[in-house]
């Protein structure tokens, strides 16, 4: 009785051993390669074949499931990858299809995707050796985790800062908003004293006139930025063209025109940006204008015709002409009109006028105050709320933080939160934009891990004949800020690699190391 | 009202847009030489007394004893005093007949060396005593046979002179030389005598001059502000080539234009598959290697290469004529009833060297034009599997990922390209160490995995004093002269300011060739490959994108002269240079843009700057068909559609079309996206693995069909014609084809959102899907159509009965990497239960199969009433070669037997099989065939064996 139970138990284990030592198998599946009434069953199929067809470099089974060791079934999908132990070192899996075919692959380092002696087993070298990388790395990650706390502190005392400014801005807005009622007050009773005699001066036709001035500059001005806005689109075109012109096209045409306009920014004269001095002159004050005619002598008329004289030195060539004929109906408005000021009202509208300049101060400071309020609010709520700046606000610490590589003949800066410029090496400002910070890694579930591993930078300068300048700035765990890689795969579209201590973790397996470092 | 106005408006900005890209190029009227020759067919017209000049002055005389070559006087009766020509005719050992005719004693030589760079040897002659001359007052006769002894007749009748091939069995005209009196020779002549030359002698005594009376362009003329000097003058040729019992002609690639090729008179083509909506042509098909920008997809403009052969087909015959002339030309096609054809040629320069090709079965045709430009070199294996290419790969790093986005997704590729943007400034030899710091370390990598790396020389050197190619050309004296002949001709390409090498200059060939060695090259290694691309030449600033035609080359020759074979012998020198690079015998690999006659024996090519459009889609299966059968087998078109970002439908249906070609590589322009397999989102991601799979798993099929094609001149990819040649109802089907003498049959899916195809089911024989197994019967008498389900998985793949299948079907990372492993044979039976197939193998890289280092199997099923015998015999003895003694067949299916059979055995030993029911070959049943599947026969390929049932 005993030795029948014995053979029994033997070829149990035997059989248990053959399906340990079935080639190719993961051993979380090896259950599905047991023998069933000495047949194989195919895995995904109601197939049987006999246990002998297994990884007999046949593919029987429909499915392809029967020769997990060889390369037969390699042009199934969804068979099992061939397993490899790589004792000494991690397990791995290759496709079947890189069985067998005479070259050693890199995942398996204990050679058995091979025959035997074909592959030597490299697998204990590889351990030592990732031993060390690993040491190294989990070194660094420890030095980064301590700049990232750094981080972490400057963003907490950031926090604190802003509040206090939060404070000191209430606070501010409370006394703003004092003074802003006095002078209101102010004005008003003013007002209410001169209010018959301004109203017979805002019917007079100088008024009416000004009034019609006032609506022929805000025309000019339109006109100016529309020019304005032309001319720069249209030199942004040709600086783009002359940057990313594309010699495919065969195109003489283009190259000469690259030539013209290279030739005209030499050349081109700077202007002063004449839209200020336009605003200045729409942002007067007509009633205090009209008011203040008032105390006018004959040298008044003399200050308005030299400041309409001295417009001219600002404006653009092509413009002159047109503000010219415009400034000489102006004048002569004023001249046929002649207008004498009222010796009685002249004091009055002076109160008023200043009153008003007061009462527009304080509402201004009001404002202001309150805009500075919101804005730190929202820039707390920012920090506090954990999406920009990461959950412990580490991020905030590389807000405009620089950082650049050489590569091939460029220099690229990325400035995290801001901007990725590519310059010529050698050159310190200008370039061409390859982008403006958008967001974070908007496929990623906000505030998960991956979603401050990617960085998107998008509406950079537009490619000739192309799609704008992009950027995906990948960011790993690093010891310091840097930029580590630019490639540019398809034209306009970047991919940067860059390091920073804010994306390390604890658990980080992924550190980035400098070669020279190893 | 408002509608018509619309309508005018569409059509006008629709002409305009379509314009943009004609206006770089010349139409006939622009070429000056071809508007005055193709003006003699309207003076004809309009003409009521129309006689050729041209008549025989002093009558056959033999050259020499032995061989038979043959010489007249010829003269121009218009022409003035003292102006004469010869004409030689030599009968050719296979009996084709070579044509000649020279102006003897003119003003210059005309061009006669477009024969030395592009015939295989100098042709042998018939002896003298085979041909069988009878002569009479007016007419020549000679009468011989053909190397498939079939009599011929060749008549030459003497005023007006006309020459006729007859096949002397059947009383056939085969073809008719100036039957049309269209031949005209334009002598050289005196500039300051053109006034007198042409105003008296030259003016016909009726109404209709016979040379154009308009001058313009005979001694200078331009081209969009471009000059053409022109020193030597008018001296181009035209000669009427007529069919008259032939309906189709085809050939004279490269054009976008349907196989069957369409007239050129303005009158309606008949209608082809490959053209949705077809319009007639206007122009002469043009044969001037050009850089053709974003080309149209149906047109007889001109294209990157020239292959100056064209086939004339009818049910009883096939043969074909070759005119050798490396000038620019113009052919006109017309139907003067539908079963004849007349065409007429017009070439700028050079001598007229006519071929006729005398048939009369297709198979003839074929070996017979293979003895003048020979056939496609035995390839390297791995250049039959998968390229990726991309204007660019910009970085080692961008390389290597490339293979391992490959190997991530288990799809196969063998090799990884770089364009232009790998050199350092374009300076072609010199890296870009910025992006490339060790090539070297780079191309051992991807070989690491049984990959190659191919980049980009192209003929255009920058003229930069630091580029040493460039140095040295210049010291040697071998770059292409201004018109001065003194002077380096400078122009602009991708270098910039560039000059380029003169091929046609001895001193260039061993320079070419030593720029390529590893001690010189030192950053190329054997796993290096190259593509010659803008071999035109592509000049920017130059005339229609080229070379001035003033330009000077060796010997003083002009641009004008060798236009079209400049890009060969860049093919060809490139080609050797690779060849003699290793000590080690090891073969070239090269792909070339620009070709020309012959250019089968340098390498691969294709079909250019392609757009991402279905029109181009369509447009890439004549294209092919069309240099298969100008003997240019390796070809093939950039899958994906070179220009555009395409969906990934349309790129399904390219891979599922590229897998076909024999030169399968997928390309990119640098605009578009990346869209390597790796990058599609599934489905397509799957589908296109299943076609780069399906294309590794058939190598054995494309390689053998190389191997057929070097032994007998037969295209790889054959249109219905040459399959079926007496079955008409296929002659004008361009849209589905034959791999080789395989038995495959591929109808390529190319309209969007089909979901169905029609498939040509021509000859007796059943026909297997090759995925399904479903028979599709053929017709005798008339081809029969069957539509076929064909979503984006569907690929309409068929096995004709009678054929046999070898294949690899174990999926792999790369064709080097197969060579050991087993073969499948897939056996297809015809109606008799027979069925026949061929595999080659060698190593796949060497020049050791000329020693015998080969496989080269016979495949043989044989029914009888007991049963049936497979059998595997030898065709040519071979020694077999290294990893082919390791090669067995672990698989062997028969499809569409009567029945299972009791027991199968191979010497005597009992093998393994399951059975499927289904239909019988025999039962002339449109259903599932039965399957026997036999596991495991391990017999060795390299043996004899007999599987006996």
């Amino acid at each position: 009785m005993t030795l029948p139970r014995l053979v029994g138990i033997l070829i149990a284990l035997s059989l248990v051993g053959s399906v340990e030592c079935i080639k190719g198998v993961d051993p979380s599946i090896e259950h599905l390669y047991k023998p069933i009434d000495g047949r194989f069953k195919c895995i995904n199929s109601d197939v049987s074949i006999p246990y002998s067809a297994l990884n007999d470099d046949y593919c029987d089974c429909p499915d392809g499931t029967d020769e997990p060791g060889t390369s037969a079934c390699s042009s199934y999908h969804h068979t099992p990858q061939f397993y490899c132990h790589n004792e000494g070192f991690f397990p791995d899996k290759i496709h079947l299809s890189k069985v067998n075919d005479g070259i050693c692959e890199e995942e398996c380092c204990d050679g058995t995707d091979e025959p035997a002696g074909i592959c030597p087993d490299t697998c204990k070298q590889r351990g030592k050796q990732y031993k060390v990388e690993l040491e190294h790395s989990e070194r660094i990650r420890d030095k980064a985790l301590i700049t990232k706390s750094k981080y972490i502190d400057s963003a907490k005392k950031e926090l604190n800062r802003l509040s206090s400014v939060q404070q000191d801005k209430t606070r501010a807005i409370i006394k703003a908003g004092e003074r802003e009622l006095a002078a209101k007050a102010e004005v008003d009773r003013l007002e209410a004293l001169s209010k018959d005699a301004l109203s017979a001066k805002l019917a007079s036709p100088l008024y009416k006139h000004l009034l019609d001035a006032r609506s022929a500059l805000d025309d000019l001005k339109k006109e100016n930025e529309a020019v304005e806005a032309d001319l720069s689109h249209l030199l942004d075109i040709l600086e783009s063209l002359k940057n990313s012109y594309n010699p495919n096209y065969q195109d003489m045409g283009v190259l000469a025109a690259v030539k013209d306009y290279n030739a005209y920014i030499d050349t081109r004269k700077k202007r002063s940006a004449s839209n200020e001095l336009l605003s200045k002159l729409q942002n007067e004050d007509l009633v205090n204008l009209i008011v203040s005619l008032d105390q006018s002598s004959g040298d008044k008329k003399d200050d308005i015709d030299s400041m309409l004289f001295n417009i001219e030195a600002y404006l653009p060539p092509t413009m002159v002409d047109n503000y010219r004929a415009f400034k000489e109906t102006f004048v002569g408005w004023l001249v046929k009109f002649s207008i004498i000021p009222e010796p009685s009202t002249q004091g009055n509208a002076s109160y008023i006028q200043n009153a008003r300049k007061e009462h527009k101060k304080a509402n201004d400071a009001l404002q202001k105050a309150r805009n500075g309020l919101a804005k730190t609010d929202a820039e707390v709520a920012e920090l506090k709320s954990g999406i920009r700046w990461g959950p412990q606000g580490e991020w905030n610490a590389l807000n405009k933080e620089c950082v650049s590589q050489n590569i091939a003949e460029y220099t690229y800066e990325l400035c995290f939160f801001d901007k990725v410029t590519q310059r010529q090496q050698g050159r310190k400002s200008g370039g061409t934009s390859l982008g403006k910070f958008h967001s974070w890694n908007e496929d990623a579930g906000p505030g998960s891990e991956d979603f401050y591993n990617l960085q998107v930078y998008t509406k950079g300068q537009r490619c000739w004949n192309g799609p704008e300048r992009s950027a995906d700035v990948e960011i790993v765990c690093g010891e310091y800020n840097a930029l580590i890689e630019v490639e540019e795969l398809e034209k306009c579209a970047y991919k940067l690699l860059a390091s920073s201590p804010a994306a390390c973790h604890e658990n980080t397996r992924r550190v980035h190391i400098r070669h020279d470092e190893l | 009202m408002r509608v018509t106005f619309l309508g005018i408006l569409i059509a006008l900005f629709l002409g305009i847009a379509e314009c943009v890209k004609q206006n770089d190029f010349k139409k006939c009227q622009q070429s000056s030489f071809c508007r005055r020759l193709r003006s003699l067919s309207d003076r004809k017209t309009n003409s009521s007394v129309w006689e050729s000049p041209y008549a025989i002055t002093r009558g056959l005389e033999q050259l020499g004893d032995e061989a038979a070559s043959y010489t007249w006087k010829l003269n121009n009766r218009l022409a003035p005093e003292g102006i004469a020509f010869d004409l030689a005719v030599d009968v050719l050992k296979d009996g084709l007949i070579r044509l000649r005719v020279d102006e003897s004693g003119g003003l210059y030589q005309r061009y006669n060396q477009t024969a030395s760079y592009i015939l295989v040897d100098q042709p042998e002659l018939m002896q003298a005593s085979s041909v069988k001359i009878t002569s009479y007052d007016d007419v020549d006769n000679l009468a011989f046979q053909t190397s498939t002894n079939q009599p011929m007749e060749l008549k030459v009748y003497h005023n007006p002179l006309n020459v006729q091939l007859k096949n002397a069995q059947s009383g056939e005209i085969l073809v008719d030389i100036n039957g049309e009196s269209l031949l005209h020779m334009e002598h050289f002549r005196h500039k300051d005598a053109e006034d007198t030359d042409n105003n008296s002698a030259f003016t016909w005594h009726s109404e209709q001059p016979f040379e154009d009376p308009n001058t313009d362009g005979l001694w200078e003329e331009s081209f969009n502000n471009k000059p053409d000097s022109k020193p030597k003058g008018p001296e181009a040729f035209t000669i009427d080539i007529n069919f008259p019992s032939h309906s189709h002609v085809y050939g004279i690639p490269e054009h976008a234009s349907p196989l069957a090729l369409p007239p050129t008179d303005g009158s309606s083509p008949r209608r082809v598959p490959y053209v949705d909506d077809p319009k007639p042509y206007t122009e002469p098909y043009r044969l001037y290697n050009l850089d053709v920008f974003e080309y149209e997809a149906n047109s007889p403009m001109a294209l990157y290469g020239s292959v100056p052969l064209m086939h004339a087909h009818s049910p009883r015959s096939s043969l074909a004529v070759f005119l050798l002339s490396a000038a620019e030309m113009w052919i006109d096609v017309k139907h003067p009833t539908k079963e004849s054809t007349s065409t007429q040629w017009i070439s700028e320069s050079g001598i007229i060297d006519l071929f006729l090709i005398p048939g009369p079965t297709i198979e003839d045709v074929f070996s017979q034009y293979a003895s003048l430009t020979g056939v496609s070199q035995m390839p390297q294996e791995f250049s039959l599997g998968h390229h990726q290419c991309r204007w660019n790969y910009f970085t080692s790093k961008d390389m290597l990922g490339v293979v391992s986005g490959y190997d991530s997704i288990d799809a196969p590729v063998d090799v990884i390209w770089l364009d232009i943007e790998y050199s350092d400034g374009h300076k072609y030899f010199m890296w870009d160490k910025k992006k490339f710091p060790d090539p070297v370390d780079m191309i051992n990598k991807i070989a690491s995995k049984g990959r190659k790396t191919v980049n980009i020389v192209d003929p255009h050197l920058s003229r930069d004093d630091e580029f040493y190619v460039f140095n040295e050309a210049s010291d040697k004296e071998v770059l292409v002269k201004k018109p001065d002949g003194q002077s380096e001709y400078e122009g602009w390409c991708w270098a910039g300011s560039s000059s380029w090498v003169d091929m046609f200059n001895p001193a260039s060939w061993d320079w070419w060739i030593s720029l390529f060695k590893f001690d010189k090259w030192k950053d190329s290694t054997p796993d290096l490959f190259t593509w010659v691309d803008m071999n035109e030449p592509a000049v920017f600033n130059g005339p229609e994108i080229t070379m001035p035609k003033d330009t000077v080359f060796y010997g003083g020759v002009e641009h004008r002269d060798l236009h079209n074979i400049n890009g060969i012998l860049f093919a060809n020198l490139t080609s050797q240079a690779l060849e003699q690079r290793q000590e080690k015998n090891s073969r070239s690999f090269v792909l070339s843009r620009s070709f020309f006659a012959g250019s089968q024996r340098f390498g691969a090519v294709w079909t250019g700057d392609n757009l991402g459009t279905w029109d181009h889609l369509r447009s890439a299966t004549p294209m092919n068909l069309a240099n298969n059968i100008g003997g240019i087998v390796f070809t093939g078109a950039d899958v994906g559609g070179f220009f555009g970002n395409p969906q990934p439908e349309y790129l399904v249906r390219w891979y599922q079309t590229g897998a076909f070609h024999p030169f399968f590589r997928a390309h990119a322009h640098i605009d578009t996206k990346r869209r390597e397999p790796y990058v599609l989102d599934e489905p397509y991601q799957s589908i296109v693995r299943e076609v780069l799979r399906l294309r590794y798993s058939l190598l054995p099929v494309w390689y053998t069909s190389f191997r057929e094609n070097t032994q007998t001149g037969l295209p790889i990819l054959r249109p219905q014609f040459v399959v079926h040649p007496s079955d008409a109802g296929g002659f004008d089907i361009d849209d589905q084809f034959y791999i080789s003498d395989s038995g495959l049959l591929v109808k390529p899916v190319v309209h969007e959102g089909a979901q169905s195809v029609d498939v040509y089911f021509a000859g007796e024989e059943p026909y297997y899907d090759y995925f399904t197994h479903e028979i599709s019967l053929g017709s005798k008498h008339k081809g029969r159509r069957k539509s076929f389900f064909a979503d984006l998985e569907s690929l309409p793949l068929f096995i004709r009965g009678g054929s046999i299948i070898p294949s690899r079907q174990r999926a792999r990372r790369s064709a080097s990497v197969m060579s050991k492993d087993p073969l499948t044979l897939t056996i297809a039976l015809d109606k008799n239960g027979n069925a026949n197939g061929r595999l080659y193998l060698d190593d796949g890289h060497t020049f050791d199969y000329q020693d015998g280092a080969f496989i080269d199997r016979q495949f043989t099923f044989k029914s009888d009433r007991r049963g049936w015998t497979l059998t595997s015999s030898e065709i040519v003895p071979g020694d077999s070669y290294e990893d082919g003694n390791e090669v067995f067949i672990e698989r062997i299916e028969v499809l569409g037997l009567k029945a299972p059979p009791k027991e199968i055995k191979v010497d005597g030993r009992p093998l393994e099989f399951s059975w499927e029911d289904g239909t019988a070959a025999s039962s002339n049943k449109e259903d599932t065939a039965s399957l026997l599947n036999i596991k495991k026969p391990l017999t060795k390929i390299a043996h004899d064996f007999k599987i006996i049932a």
